[in-house]
Formats: C-alpha cells, structure tokens, sequence
C-alpha cells in the first residue's frame, strides 16, 4: 500500500499516527541518499554515521514542523544545516577525505577511470556554491524545485548554478573528452 | 535565446519542438558551438553515472531505522495514552475527602515534549547555524498555584465530571509495557531498540522519583547506546544520570554526568544545551 504513496503522505501517517510502517517505507527511499550526503560532506565514514543518526533522529523528533511542501527538500534541508555545523566544528578536515578516496578504488579497473577521476576533481574544485547545486542534481537527484528550497534560492537561480558547475567541469575536461571521442 | 540558453534547454530536455530545430541548425553553422554540444553531452551523462560509489553501512542504516521505529512504536504506546490526556490538561483537586477544586484553576499544565523547539525548515545559509536538537522529555508538571496537598487526581477536562486517577494507572501501565519490551529486547540482543527503551524507562522512573532504579535502567541506557553507536541516546541517558544525582543532592556526580554529556554531544555532533544548562544551573 505505501509504495504508491507520495513522500509526503507517508509522513503524515507517521507524524499523525505513529505508524511504524509507513516510516520503514519512507526511511527506505532516503536512507542511501541521505547516508551518501552525509558521506560527501563530511568526508568519513564515522562521521557520517553519527551525523546520519542525529539528522534521523532529528527529522521524527521535529515531525510536528513539517505540514507542507516537499520531504525532499524539508529533510535535505535539515541534512545540509547539521552537515555544515558538523564542518564548522571540525578543526581539520583534510584527514577525513580517506573513506571517499577509497570508496573509488573499484573504478580503478572499469576503462574510463581516468575520466571518471577527472570528473570527480573537476567537481572538487569547483565554487562551493555550484559544487553543492550539481551534487544535490545529479548526486541525491533532487528535482531543481527542491534543490532551489534546500538552499534557499529560487529555482531560475537553481538552475544557473548547475548549468554553470557544468559549463565549469565541460571546461576542466575538454581535452581529455577530445581525446576519447 | 542565446547558445547558452538553448544548451541548458536541451540538457534539460526543455526545448520545444522550434527551440529544436533552431538548436540543431546552430550546430550545423557553427562547429565550436557543435563540439561544445558533445562535451556537454559527455559530461552530463558521466554526471548521471557517476555518482560516487559507497560501501553503505547496511547494518548501521537498518540499527538507525529500528531506532526510530522503535521511537514511533513507543509514541504509540505511550504517548497515545499521555499524550491524549495532555490535550485536555492535568488537573489536581484539592481538599482531601471534599475533593473541593480550588477555584478551579489548580491545573498542571500538561506534559510537555522538548519539540516545542522547533526546527528550522528554512533553507540556512552558509553561516547559519541548525537549529536546537533535543531529546523528546516528558517533563514534570509545571505549578500553576500553590502546591496542593492531596493525592493527585487527573480530571479529565471537558470530557466528565467524574474524577478518575488516570496519571499514575496510564504512567505505570506505560511503564510495565516498556518494561516488558526492554526484557523482549534483552533477548534478542537487540543495542538500539535496548538503549531507546532504557532511557525512557530511566527517564521515567527519575520523574516519579525512583532513582535508584532509575539509576539502572539509565547506566544500562548508556552501555548500549555506546554499544550501538547511538550518540543522541548515550547523551541523552549520561544527562539524566546526572539529573538523577542533582535531585539525590549530589552535585558533584551530577556535574560529572553532565559534563561527560556534553563532551560526549560536542564530539558526536549532539546538541547539548539542555545539560550545559543544567550545569549551569547546578554552579549557581
């Protein structure tokens, strides 16, 4: 029954009835997203987990604030905000990147690692403010209206910021996609 | 429309059938706009594959969704019952046999939960702070008017006439249940739905003043939230430890609980205000 049920009704089954179930199904359709943001943000797999279990926590504790809108945008919201109080806490951040780097050792064999590797350090240098607006696309394929509620600008503003991150990273990898084609 | 603007059209499958065709043609005249389209294209589907890849956590992410859960099962258990009875208000009446109601207005305002502090749905900005996270507490009863010296008794406002003792019938009823769940749960070894209900029975035996067995539950609270690596449960049970000690008169152990909950919070992430307060308030 809860498959066919949108983010937001399921929610309130579980803000206005305690249902158990209807949380599992919900918590299901994010929790690997939500864990990879977690992930990306900060960098370790540790830190991740404590961060993914206070947002957890913090999303059914703080139910009641949620009456409308998109789930999608709600939670990520509150994801980003711990996300970002989380760096602001952490004295060095540089130690903590080893559980990404790791995570990409399996591509080493696949044929466009090489690309794939340049991508992702096109994407690493890129403006913080177009970084976060692609990764919320293509990373936790949020829609743009609920990237544009997530960090608060408007959806045309959305919009520019990934058109732009990619424009950024078609520049950094011109000469390796010439190659290849 | 520019290229530019026609570009993002087209990698947003936004164009319409003359932005198209007008897309198409600027290709044909203009190579580097032609070589700028592949790259694009090449870019935006290394973007849709790429996403890195992560070694989930399956057994962390399945603890935190038990625990959670197990919070949405115990709302249900007890805070149906409590939680019904906080909309219509706790009242006491006054004056033993007579069971005169002083005015009236002898009311305990009714249990309140710690997310009367909001969250901020709002988008933060980068230098913007989350909002307070608390624990759901259960809270004593707030005075109204002068303590009065009867039994209490819950009126039901509105409801009926008839006074019934429900406060302490509905707690210990919760309380045997919750019970009850922590032994099933001991068995099956399950840390998460353990710690959770630990706490809350820890929690509740500290407000009805049973500390020793509060002492207990609690201490077992923090051993399996540790255990399971539930930050905001260690935290929350290392504080009402030290509530438990504050109320027995010994400062310094609560002063200790609360400050190794606040460490414990400052290196998980976890909001601590509420035990940086009690310490505070425990230095006045």
């Amino acid at each position: 029954m809860h498959t066919l049920m949108t983010d937001e009704e399921l929610f309130a089954l579980v803000r206005d009835e305690n249902d158990e179930q209807a949380f599992r199904s919900l918590f299901k359709r994010y929790d690997k997203r939500l864990y990879a943001y977690c992930l990306r943000a900060l960098g370790s797999h540790d830190d991740a987990q404590d961060m993914f279990q206070t947002i957890s926590l913090t999303v059914y504790d703080k139910r009641s604030a949620f009456t409308d809108g998109s789930f999608a945008a709600w939670l990520f919201t509150i994801a980003r905000n711990y996300c970002l109080k989380g760096l602001r806490q952490r004295k060095n951040t540089t130690e903590y990147m080893e559980d990404i780097h790791i995570a990409h050792e399996e591509d080493r064999h696949s044929g466009d690692f090489l690309l794939r590797e340049a991508l992702h350090k096109a994407i690493a240098s890129l403006p913080e403010e177009f970084r976060e607006a692609l990764e919320l696309k293509y990373f936790d394929d949020l829609p743009y209206e609920d990237i544009a509620k997530t960090l608060g600008i408007t959806l045309s503003l959305a919009k520019v910021r990934v058109f732009r991150a990619k424009k950024l990273i078609q520049q950094s990898l011109s000469s390796i996609i010439s190659e290849l084609q | 429309m520019t290229n530019q603007e026609l570009l993002a059209g087209f990698l947003d499958r936004s164009l319409n059938e003359d932005q198209l065709l007008e897309f198409e043609k600027r290709q044909l005249d203009n190579p580097e706009f032609a070589q700028e389209v592949r790259e694009m294209v090449t870019v935006e589907h290394l973007l849709t594959e790429s996403a890195p890849t992560v070694r989930y956590p399956l057994e962390f992410l399945s603890k935190v969704e038990s625990s959670v859960a197990a919070q949405i099962l115990a709302g249900a258990a007890t805070g149906g019952i409590l939680g019904t009875l906080a909309k219509f208000g706790w009242g006491w009446i006054v004056g033993g046999t007579t069971a005169a109601v002083v005015g009236g207005t002898a009311i305990y305002v009714a249990a309140t939960r710690s997310d009367v502090v909001e969250p901020d749905p709002r988008p933060a900005t980068m230098s913007s702070a989350p909002r307070t996270t608390q624990p759901p507490l259960v809270e004593q009863p707030q005075v109204a008017t002068p303590t009065p010296s009867a039994e209490p008794v819950v009126t039901i406002r509105e409801a009926s006439k008839v006074d019934v003792n429900v406060k302490v019938s509905a707690t210990n009823s919760a309380l045997d249940q919750l019970r009850a769940d922590y032994e099933t749960c001991s068995t099956t070894n399950d840390r998460v739905r353990c710690a959770q209900i630990a706490l809350q029975i820890g929690r509740t035996l500290r407000q009805t003043q049973r500390s020793g067995e509060a002492e207990t539950y609690l201490a077992a609270a923090v051993n399996h939230a540790r255990a399971a690596r539930l930050a905001q449960f260690e935290v929350d049970a290392l504080g009402e430890l030290g509530l438990v000690y504050a109320e027995r008169g010994d400062g310094q152990q609560a002063a200790a609980y609360f400050q190794k909950a606040i460490d414990r919070g400052q290196s998980t992430s976890v909001t601590t205000t509420t035990w940086s307060t009690a310490l505070e308030k425990l230095h006045r």
